[in-house]
């Protein structure tokens, strides 16, 4: 959410976890040449505190909205598979970041029904994981109707950089 | 032919019936869903359901005495109440006991337990029926209910997976709204099976999560009833080899070695209500077993051809007649003793020892030979007529594949036959082979009769 893996238009590169938080770390760390990065400083960091706890703590209110069929394979209720809870927790956090958060509350059959409709792809390689995951976004946003353009200003204006194009291309990639 | 209709008297003292008219709901919500759901049994048994589920629920529900003190200790808890429900065999005790759920939950009970058996297919079986008609929903919209109550586990932790179910997996995923659930009074019903592991998960989920703190955060004592199928089952302590404790990890669930066998504290109330066919060992147990019956003793009626709504008695008059009655023991040894076609046959048996003469022996063989064979012409005589009088035949059942609509339109009803050699444990096996080794020596001495033809069924 963070942070853009390389590449540009509609051919973003698909890093695995290891080597995008490696991408990320290095960006914030920095180089003597570059401006100082959003995430070094203090009040960009509680900010960021703040979005998670709202994201993580509503997420789990509103376990209603994540069908057990999507949360695992198997369709137990009390289990999460990494990928699902990766896609659900990033969609929580874009909505506490440009504070659209209590609208899922609002929503929670509509969320359910697209969360039973979309399980976890079966393939795990970086590029289908990262699509899945941008379908999965995508369309909880759009289920949401929240604007995109107008996240991707608060997204940029809150972290320096949006997350939601690289999603939108990752997504249709899976929605071709 | 004697004519005798027993009146069932509690041990415990009557309700009063101001209490009961206290106690009455402001809502019926649960009671209503499912008086529905079993709205399609015969009107006079759906109301005797209701009758003997308040009844026990107006026990189960009565104080027993105030707190307790431990005066070394100084630590209070509440008395348990232990009740027992007994039904016949396949008499409609788990519908009782969704009757009892029912008004339980109605009466604002804040925490059910039923322990659903022993075996998983049992547990899955209780827990399918309860979701059905106690809770009106199935796999796929139980969580629309979830602002209503909590259930654990939740359906999808049972009946998705074909794995083994792990009882601390699926309390971790109800934690958050067990929390919610106790501190802003939603219900919570648990259906767990009665094992070790499980039970055991569950009484210290509910010691962390229904501790002081959070009890007094409340505002308002915690009642919890625990509703045990098949409480001859596990519920007893085994006297041979003592190894199995399965009551006292029952009795976990609302007090602890501290307390027992008061309630953890005195905010929690508790009732512990068994339900079994057989409940002998229950009764026996009541000096060392904290689960014994002690405050309420309730029989459920079955339907027969006497018995009014009050005063309770142990059948009730069903109007839908003969085939809506329970057949059960007092048919086969009371009501149709020494009328034409007694059901109940006796023979007089010669017991042997390693004394026995062979005169005795060679007796002793013909009368087991002699009963048996008796018994099974009277079984295939009995299953012969009902081939008449159903107008089916084996040999119009179709030797191919057939659809199941078909064939099951085809198919004569079963036909089935219980032998029970012997009231000792092994006296089943070693007797097993007998039925089957006799019926082996007529098809053989009719195959050399018919021998123009290969197969005899």
């Amino acid at each position: 959410m963070l942070h853009s893996p390389n590449g540009q238009g509609a051919n973003y590169a698909a890093p695995s976890t290891a080597s995008h938080i490696d991408a990320l770390l290095e960006a914030i760390s920095g180089k003597a040449q570059q401006s100082v990065h959003l995430l070094s400083q203090r009040n960009a960091l509680i900010t960021l505190a703040r979005d998670i706890e709202a994201a993580v703590t509503t997420h789990a209110e509103v376990e209603n909205a994540w069908s057990p069929r999507f949360r695992s394979k198997k369709g137990v209720a009390s289990g999460w598979e990494e990928l699902p809870l990766v896609a659900s927790l990033l969609t929580m956090l874009i909505l506490a970041a440009i504070g659209e958060i209590q609208r899922v509350s609002e929503a929670i059959l509509a969320i359910r029904t697209f969360t039973e409709a979309n399980r976890s792809p079966t393939k795990t390689q970086n590029k289908t994981q990262w699509a899945w995951i941008g379908h999965i976004t995508m369309g909880i946003l759009r289920t949401l109707e929240i604007d995109q353009d107008a996240a991707t200003i608060v997204l940029t204006k809150r972290y320096g950089y949006s997350c939601l194009p690289v999603l939108n291309v990752m997504a249709e990639s899976a929605e071709a | 032919m004697r004519e005798t209709v027993n009146t069932i008297h509690p041990v415990s003292g009557p309700v009063e019936a101001k209490d009961i008219e206290q106690s009455m709901p402001a809502q019926a919500r649960w009671w209503r869903r499912y008086s529905d759901a079993i709205r399609s049994l015969p009107d006079d048994t759906r109301a005797i359901i209701e009758d003997d589920a308040r009844y026990i629920v107006d026990h189960a529900l009565k104080s027993v005495s105030q707190p307790t003190v431990d005066s070394i200790l100084d630590r209070k808890g509440q008395a348990v109440v232990t009740g027992m429900v007994v039904g016949s065999v396949q008499s409609g005790k788990t519908a009782s006991m969704l009757a009892v759920a029912a008004l339980l939950l109605d009466r604002e009970v804040d925490v059910l337990i039923v322990l659903a058996g022993t075996r998983i297919a049992l547990w899955l079986q209780t827990y399918e029926r309860l979701l059905r008609q106690l809770d009106g929903s199935d796999l796929f919209n139980a969580w629309s209910k979830n602002s209503e109550r909590v259930l654990i586990p939740q359906p999808e932790d049972i009946l998705s997976s074909g794995a083994r179910v792990d009882p601390y997996r699926y309390l971790r995923g109800v934690r958050r709204r067990v929390i919610d659930a106790v501190e802003n009074r939603k219900p919570i019903i648990f259906v767990i099976p009665k094992e070790d592991d499980h039970l055991l998960a569950v009484a210290k989920f509910l010691t962390e999560h229904t501790d002081r703190g959070a009890l007094e955060r409340r505002g308002h004592p915690l009642r919890m009833v625990v509703l045990d199928d098949e409480a001859d089952d596990a519920s007893i302590l085994d006297a041979q080899d003592g190894s199995r404790i399965t009551p006292q990890f029952i009795q976990y669930l609302w007090s602890s070695d501290e307390c027992a066998p008061a309630t953890r504290s005195e905010l929690l109330l508790a009732t512990y209500i068994a339900y079994t066919a057989t409940p002998q060992a229950n009764y026996l147990q009541r000096s060392h077993n904290p689960l014994a019956p002690r405050h309420f003793h309730a029989a459920l009626r079955v339907p027969s051809d006497r018995g009014e709504r009050t005063p309770r008695l142990d059948t009730f008059f069903e109007r839908k007649g003969l085939g809506a009655f329970y057949c059960g023991g007092e048919h086969y040894y009371e009501r149709l003793r020494d009328l034409p076609g007694d059901p109940c046959v006796a023979f007089p048996f010669i017991a042997t020892n390693a004394d026995a003469s062979a005169t005795e022996l060679t007796r002793h063989a013909q009368v087991r030979w002699e009963m048996i064979g008796s018994a099974l012409r009277s079984f295939f005589v009995a299953g012969a007529v009902r081939l008449l009088l159903d107008g089916r035949r084996f040999s119009t059942v179709p030797s191919v594949p057939t659809e199941l609509a078909a064939l099951k339109a085809t198919l004569p009803r079963t036909h089935s036959m219980l032998y029970h050699p012997s009231v000792l444990k092994e006296g089943p096996f070693s007797g097993s082979g007998r039925p089957r080794s006799l019926v082996q020596g007529a098809t053989r001495r009719r195959r050399g009769r018919r021998a123009g033809r290969r197969r005899f069924r």
